[in-house]
């Protein structure tokens, strides 16, 4: 075997090694770069006798194109790989960069915000440590009146006491004395209610408090019509059954067509084709009165309604203490 | 309350279901909890077909029936007189129980054998009738389920009247309700009471010491009376009511507290010393055993109903065992008062007792019912056991309670409801809840006097409800549209926690909502503002209010780590409180929480996990959302609580953190992993967000970069040290960029290298590479010399 089929040999066995551009352009440069294999070989030459130079050079030329061509084919075959990576499967799952989740309750929030200020609700906010005179008194709540029981509310002393429900943002915001007002109050209350799938010590309230000249109780029913639909969906239908809360006057429970069963009966609205969805009525009297409002000349509407019980009822979410335990698989649902 | 579908039917002619009649005060304002059968469950009563019933060879008054059950046919012997072939009767065969519990046999009767028994409807307790069989509807199939083919014996409405409406804790109010909505008339209760006794004032006397807390008492004496059990109307009615049936004058009293909603009381006269009654105010530290055996200890502003010298009731509360009715009992003092509902509300929560007569007592009784509730029970005692009637009632009631008068303006219920009502309809509306009312022809007004049982219609807008209410709230317009005043403030209260949300959520951050109330151990974090405690809390796990968001954090980081989820990266947004001298604070926070790795998703990298460095790196992002960033923003090397941790600040006013959590502290959540965390007050990163962005112009001129890396002293730190290249890079280094941090060989021991990029640009011209490098120069020497830094080849 000549000296120039071992080199020949030794380069074939190392192009089969090479598996990228780099190596490859290594090998040319350890065979054809300046100080190469066969680039010695050729610098040989000058040493040889002029009768034998002929073929000698004829023999490397030919073996330099031989390199040159294979080293190519290679560069061809490194670059089409490269296109079509035969190795890589499209099945595989893609790479996806964590997401966060918004909480269920925050989204529900958000949507019910949304509707409200489209419709030209202000939000406020109010302390969630309040006083028994903004939570109770101003409320037109009498003192009598069990909710001021210490098994119903949490207490800090005699006076302050964590909010019940987000009507008293309506005193604090009444007060400020610059009519009309026309807002909503998101926001946590709370009361000593044992944990059980549909009760916990802390939930969530939207209080909504419209106070104008000339506000009616059509007023009321258009508005929360109007949110029930946009937040349910266009059929929708509403229905006010006259109740009793302290602050308002007259009262009204709100129901809206279960969109589970479109009103027909099932077992979330046991039967009765409605839900249950919160409080309203208009602004009593005394409260206006007893923040120097004249409720002569000026009238209004307020309602209230539960976050979780919208999360639970549009989600089918049949347990509130999930809302709270966070775990992971319940969040990254929604 | 629940209330008698049959017992409504005392005051109201009507064709509805028991579901019918719930719509109907479901509309009136009465929420019905549910609607249930009320009566036995006739488990193994079945139809039958008497195929023939002809007469007991041995006896005259038995028939002997061949009864057809369908699949059977049965030999069965009956005494009724009014059995006869073709009948459908209900039939319970040997070998199954009535409803009473009596088990039927198989037996011989004057020498035949009886298979079974048709019922009565007194034996199955359906009716009172137990003259003759229960004769069915002919067009019944033989062998179908009784219960199947008939109704229940009654049903229960179970309402929840408002503390508004005492007036509803009664059938007739309820009734009354139900005739107002319908239109019908109410069909009160006539009552006549045979009086034969000497007149009442000649046996008793009743003397009122406080006519504040008992505006009246009325009572009526009856002598001779035979105590027994009730009959089944009563009992069944009570049953459907919800109450147990105790003796037959003890359920007239409930009877009539049911039927009327005035609560009365019975003592045993003879068991009064004096036999007369003085009511008067229990002394301080008084004790009187009430009928539930318990001993009460009495302040001196509680009412206590006296003979002649011990108490013997709490007044409209709960009598007392000293002067109960037992079955030795002959002679009777019924009470029916008027007590003052705030003084009853006392008592009844000071000694923990709310009962029957508490709970009407203090919504409110009417004071003008008492006579005719005495009226009442005096004739069903009468009726069920006997006696004689004294004549009269002892009634003090020294100032009688009159009805208020209200103006009501029609124009008044239009401004309030959106709808016109005739004065004419406001008024029937109002009459046939049982007011008085006169129109006042040009006034314009009405003049209202509601009736005393209902102390809730005080005002006008009381009464623009009650029209609203029997007008149907159904037939109040809808508005189309809204006026909207246009004061809306400058910027949305709730946009900006809502921005950093969903930034949060868009670089991998999952909100939670955690709970307000924890417990003393959870709310001691070092660096922590004290927690304000709540005086009367659940349990002592949610004792305090949260005086920061990192332990709720913390819980949830335990429980999904517990549950094989170890890469959280978590935030929550909320209120939090600090107690102080000053009182008490609260605002809300924003807090952060990073564990396990941060390529979470990336399935085919190798984990790595989270550091510092990521919670800075989320932090900086954040803030620049807001608008936050240098060179406004300052980070300080701090300790907080136990840890190394970073407080931002901007001017004095301190915004956050950032820290790993210290392991002991997270050890305390059972959290062994390590965590990162971040809180910030909301309220401040508000203030210090600049309200505006200014946009700033760039340079369209190319940059020259250079790359520099300085050896340097381990222990310096980089984060100044690229705030004084940026300073001595002169006003054409456009941006500092540090890119590597390598320790090793060539960095030699103790030391590391820092490689920052380096980007020259003028906002005027293209820059030489001769400038470029005279600015190099500049930060070459000053590392050099402030540092000790050289560069590395």
């Amino acid at each position: 075997m000549s000296d120039l089929d071992e080199l020949c040999l030794l380069f074939d066995s190392e192009l089969e090694k090479v598996e990228d551009g780099r190596a490859l352009d290594d090998l040319r440069v350890r065979f054809l770069g300046k100080k190469g294999l066969l680039t010695q070989k050729f610098k040989e030459l000058g040493a040889l006798s002029p009768a034998d130079k002929p073929a000698r050079g004829a023999e490397l030329n030919r073996v330099k194109e031989r390199l040159q061509e294979a080293l190519a084919q290679r560069q061809q075959a490194l670059e089409a790989g490269r296109l079509s990576q035969p190795t890589l499967d499209l099945t595989l799952p893609g790479r996806r960069p964590r997401l966060g989740r918004r909480h269920p309750l925050a989204q529900v929030e958000a949507r019910v915000r949304s509707i409200f200020r489209s419709m030209g609700f202000v939000v406020e906010t109010g302390p969630e440590v309040e006083t028994a005179y903004y939570n109770f008194t101003a409320l037109n709540t009498p003192e009598w009146h069990p909710a001021r029981d210490e098994a119903d509310t949490f207490y800090l002393d005699a006076e302050r006491l964590l909010r019940t429900e987000t009507s008293p943002v309506q005193i604090r915001v009444l007060e400020r004395g610059r009519l009309p007002v026309r807002m909503i109050a998101p926001g946590r209350v709370y009361r000593k209610d044992k944990p059980d799938p549909s009760h916990f010590p802390v939930f969530h309230q939207v209080e909504g408090l419209y106070v104008d000249h000339g506000v009616t109780f059509a007023d009321l029913k258009g508005t929360l019509l109007a949110f029930y639909r946009s937040l349910f969906g266009e059929e929708t239908a509403i229905r006010f059954r006259p109740h009793f809360f302290p602050f308002t006057e007259p009262s009204a429970e709100v129901d809206v067509t279960c969109f589970l069963c479109q009103g027909e009966g099932c077992r979330v609205c046991k039967q009765s084709g409605w839900l249950e969805m919160g409080g309203s009525g208009m602004v009593d009297p005394n409260v206006l009165s007893g923040v120097g409002i004249d409720p002569e000349e000026w009238s209004g509407y307020a309602f209230g309604l539960g976050i979780e019980r919208i999360a639970m009822l549009w989600y089918g979410v049949d347990d509130i203490r999930l809302f709270w335990e966070n775990d992971l698989r319940f969040l990254k649902q929604f | 309350m629940r209330i008698s579908y049959l017992w409504l039917k005392d005051f109201l002619n009507f064709q509805l279901s028991p579901f019918q009649v719930a719509d109907i005060v479901t509309m009136a304002g009465l929420e019905v909890e549910g609607v249930a059968p009320v009566g036995p469950e006739l488990e193994g009563i079945v139809v039958g077909h008497v195929l023939e019933a002809r007469k007991h060879p041995n006896a005259d008054k038995l028939s002997l029936c061949r009864v057809d059950l369908g699949d059977k046919t049965l030999e069965v012997v009956c005494g009724a007189p009014n059995v006869a072939t073709g009948q459908k009767v209900a039939v319970i065969e040997a070998g199954t129980t009535l409803p009473d519990g009596r088990l039927i046999e198989a037996r011989p009767v004057r020498g035949v054998v009886s298979h079974g028994m048709i019922c009565s409807g007194r034996e199955l307790m359906l009716s009172e009738d137990a003259e003759g069989i229960l004769v069915l509807d002919p067009s019944l199939t033989p062998g179908a389920l009784l219960r199947d083919v008939i109704g229940p014996r009654d049903w229960s409405l179970d309402l929840e009247i408002t503390l508004n409406r005492p007036d509803c804790l009664s059938h007739q109010g309820v009734a009354r309700e139900i005739a107002a909505a319908l239109r019908v008339p109410l069909k009160l209760q006539k009552t006549v009471v045979d009086e034969s006794g000497p007149p009442v004032d000649a046996l008793t006397s009743i003397e009122v010491r406080e006519p504040e807390l008992c505006p009246r008492y009325s009572a009526r004496l009856i002598r001779g009376v035979k105590i027994g059990p009730s009959p089944d109307w009563m009992r069944w009615r009570l049953e459907a009511a919800g109450l147990r049936s105790i003796n037959n004058v003890v359920d007239v009293t409930n009877y009539v507290l049911l039927e009327m909603g005035h609560p009365m009381h019975a003592f045993d006269f003879q068991r009064l010393e004096g036999r007369r009654i003085v009511v008067r105010r229990a002394e301080t530290g008084e004790k009187f055993t009430t009928l539930d055996g318990q001993e009460r200890i009495l302040d001196d502003r509680m009412l206590l109903i006296c003979d002649a010298q011990r108490g013997v009731a709490l007044a409209g509360v709960m009598g007392g065992s000293n002067s109960e009715i037992t079955e030795e009992t002959t002679d009777l003092l019924l009470e029916s008062a008027y007590f003052d509902p705030i003084n009853t509300r006392r008592t009844s929560r000071l000694l923990g007792l709310s009962t029957d007569s508490s709970k009407r007592f203090e919504r409110g009784a009417d004071p003008n019912a008492t006579v005719r509730a005495l009226d009442r029970a005096a004739e069903l005692i009468l009726q069920l056991a006997g006696g004689e009637v004294a004549q009269g009632v002892a009634d003090v009631y020294p100032r009688a309670i009159e009805p208020p008068r209200i103006d009501l303006r029609p124009a008044r219920v239009q401004e309030i409801l959106g709808l016109k009502v005739p004065k004419v309809e406001i008024s029937d509306h109002l009459v046939r809840l049982g007011c008085q009312v006169a129109i006042n022809e040009p006034a314009h007004s009405l003049t209202v006097r509601p009736p005393t049982w209902r102390p809730d219609l005080e005002r006008e807008i009381d009464l623009i409800e009650e029209v609203a209410r029997l007008h149907g709230y159904d037939h109040i317009p809808t508005a189309e549209q809204a006026r909207s005043p246009l004061n809306v403030p400058h910027v949305a209260a709730d946009a900006f926690p809502e921005r950093l949300a969903d930034l949060l959520t868009r670089e991998g951050f999952t909100q939670v909502y955690t709970s307000s109330l924890l417990s003393a151990r959870e709310v001691e974090i070092p660096g922590y503002p004290a927690a304000a405690r709540i005086k009367n809390p659940a349990s002592e796990d949610t004792a305090y209010l949260r005086n920061g968001l990192l332990p709720g954090l913390l819980k949830v980081a335990a429980y999904n780590l517990h549950r094989g989820q170890p890469d959280l990266a978590l935030f929550e947004i909320g209120r939090v409180f600090a107690a102080g001298d000053d009182g008490l604070r609260e605002w809300d926070a924003l807090t952060g929480l990073l564990a396990g790795a941060r390529n979470a998703g990336l399935w085919d990298q190798p984990e790595q996990a989270v550091d510092f460095l990521d919670l800075k790196g989320h932090v900086q992002t954040m803030l620049s959302e807001i608008l936050l960033d240098k060179p406004e923003l300052f980070y300080y090397h701090i300790e907080h609580g136990t840890g190394d941790a970073l407080e931002v600040r901007r001017g004095e006013r301190s915004l956050g953190w950032l820290e790993q959590v210290h392991p002991a502290v997270a050890a305390r959540f059972e959290v062994d992993v390590p965590v990162f965390a971040f809180e910030f007050s909301l309220p401040e990163l508000a203030e210090a967000s600049p309200g505006r962005l200014v946009y700033r112009p760039f340079s369209k001129f190319p940059s020259l970069q250079r790359d520099l890396a300085f050896v340097l002293p381990e222990e310096a730190a980089v984060g100044p040290l690229l705030e004084e290249i940026r300073s001595a890079g002169g006003p054409h280094l456009a941006g500092t960029e540090l890119f590597d941090v390598y320790r090793g060989v060539q960095a030699g021991p103790g030391m590391k290298s820092i490689a920052v990029r380096l980007a020259f640009q003028s906002p005027e011209r293209t820059l030489t590479d001769a400038e470029a490098d005279a600015a190099v120069e500049a930060i070459v020497t000053m590392m050099a010399q402030a540092h000790g830094a050289r560069l590395r080849s």
